[in-house]
């Protein structure tokens, strides 16, 4: 099977008009019968936004590629067993599937790292597969974002990673368009409030390495 | 709206009350941007045709049997870490009592010798659920060497395989 990559990146570019949803509607539908094609085309529009969400909470190729195929299974399941009703917020849907199947994951991290015995587990213990970052700007964002809480991590990522309007994202996140404003701008300035302590703290410590 | 080289959000008219027109967070967006850039070029050339044919089979594979993991759809990345995995496990085990695998094969003894019991028992469990019989137990072993057990010796519960599928 021949897949177009043409709409992969999904970037768009006029206020109003960012939203494919109208236009996904027979792709769904043909998906929904069976049509190998237009699931191809609904894969290339939405897999690596999909990915990148995944991909900015577990700094994981591995794992964001696995997430990705199974919210993208349970979705291909539900359109072909009638579980979807379209309803011109397919988006939304999609993206709360990928959000819960990422807390899912969040949680699972913690719970792996409370292990009542730790020195038991020496043998078995997981390799650190997390990727390091080579543009250190980014690094310092990227540790920035990990300081978050939850709900304003969500709030970037999904906006940033996942390319999501604000309306889609009060969908998504079941919360009034206007606090979610609010709550993106703060957790915008939280996050330049964090990077910038950590480049002071960075500068603090090459004059001291210097000096001693 | 100024458009950055990296700029992939999409364009809203709600953007100046969500703060991106904000000029003093200009650079953590340019940054944000940066990486979620990043982050979507990450996968292989590949990526799109691979998950479209993962997920696109007729009847996506599913986790049978009766526990609560019943149904869960299993992915051709959770199918090579839980062959991989269940077979490190059983290795564990077997190599310690110095004979071949056989479907007996207990989670007990493997959890004392490990001192990892959870995770053990839970990988045989996940074991018997694929109905692993004698040969079966064999063929998930020859599957997972020529997987490279790549994921061979993580500590991934059954739980990371078979998530919430029902979290919709």
């Amino acid at each position: 099977m021949v897949l177009s990559r043409e709409a992969g990146d999904n970037t768009r570019t006029r206020a109003g008009q960012n939203r494919p949803d109208a236009d996904v509607s027979p792709l769904l539908q043909a998906a929904a019968n069976g049509d190998g094609g237009a699931w191809g085309r609904i894969v290339a529009l939405y897999g690596r936004r999909l990915f990148a969400l995944a991909k900015s909470r577990c700094r994981d190729d591995a794992s964001a590629e696995d997430i990705t195929q199974s919210v993208l299974a349970t979705v291909a399941i539900k359109l072909r067993e009638g579980g979807y009703t379209e309803e011109g917020k397919f988006e939304s849907w999609l993206f709360r599937v990928a959000m819960n199947r990422i807390r899912d994951f969040a949680r699972r991290k913690t719970r792996r790292h409370e292990v009542a015995d730790p020195g038991a587990m020496e043998t078995l213990t997981e390799p650190d597969r997390r990727e390091r970052e080579h543009d250190p700007e980014v690094a310092l964002l990227r540790s920035a974002l990990e300081k978050l809480n939850d709900a304003d991590r969500e709030i970037i990522e999904l906006r940033h990673h996942g390319g999501m309007s604000f309306q889609q994202m009060s969908d998504v996140l079941d919360e009034p368009l206007g606090t979610l404003l609010a709550r993106h701008h703060r957790a915008l300035r939280k996050l330049k409030d964090l990077i910038e302590t950590a480049r002071r703290q960075e500068g603090e410590s090459k004059v001291e390495a210097r000096t001693s | 709206m100024t458009r950055r080289p990296h700029n992939i959000r999409p364009e809203d008219e709600h953007a100046a009350e969500a703060g991106e027109l904000d000029a003093s967070l200009a650079s953590t967006l340019e940054l944000l941007d940066r990486a979620a850039a990043a982050d979507r070029a990450a996968p292989s050339a590949d990526f799109e045709e691979r998950t479209a044919l993962a997920t696109l089979t007729p009847r996506p594979l599913r986790l049978e049997g009766t526990s609560s993991r019943a149904g869960a759809i299993i992915t051709p990345l959770r199918l090579a870490a839980a062959i991989a995995l269940a077979a490190t496990a059983i290795t564990a085990y077997v190599g310690m009592r110095g004979r071949a695998p056989a479907a007996h094969d207990t989670p007990q003894p493997i959890a004392a010798a490990t001192q990892a019991h959870t995770e053990v028992e839970a990988w045989l469990a996940f074991a018997d659920e694929l109905d692993a019989s004698d040969d079966g137990i064999a063929s998930l072993l020859a599957d997972a060497a020529s997987l490279g057990t790549a994921l061979g010796g993580d500590t991934l519960m059954p739980d990371d395989l078979f998530g919430d599928e029902g979290s919709l």
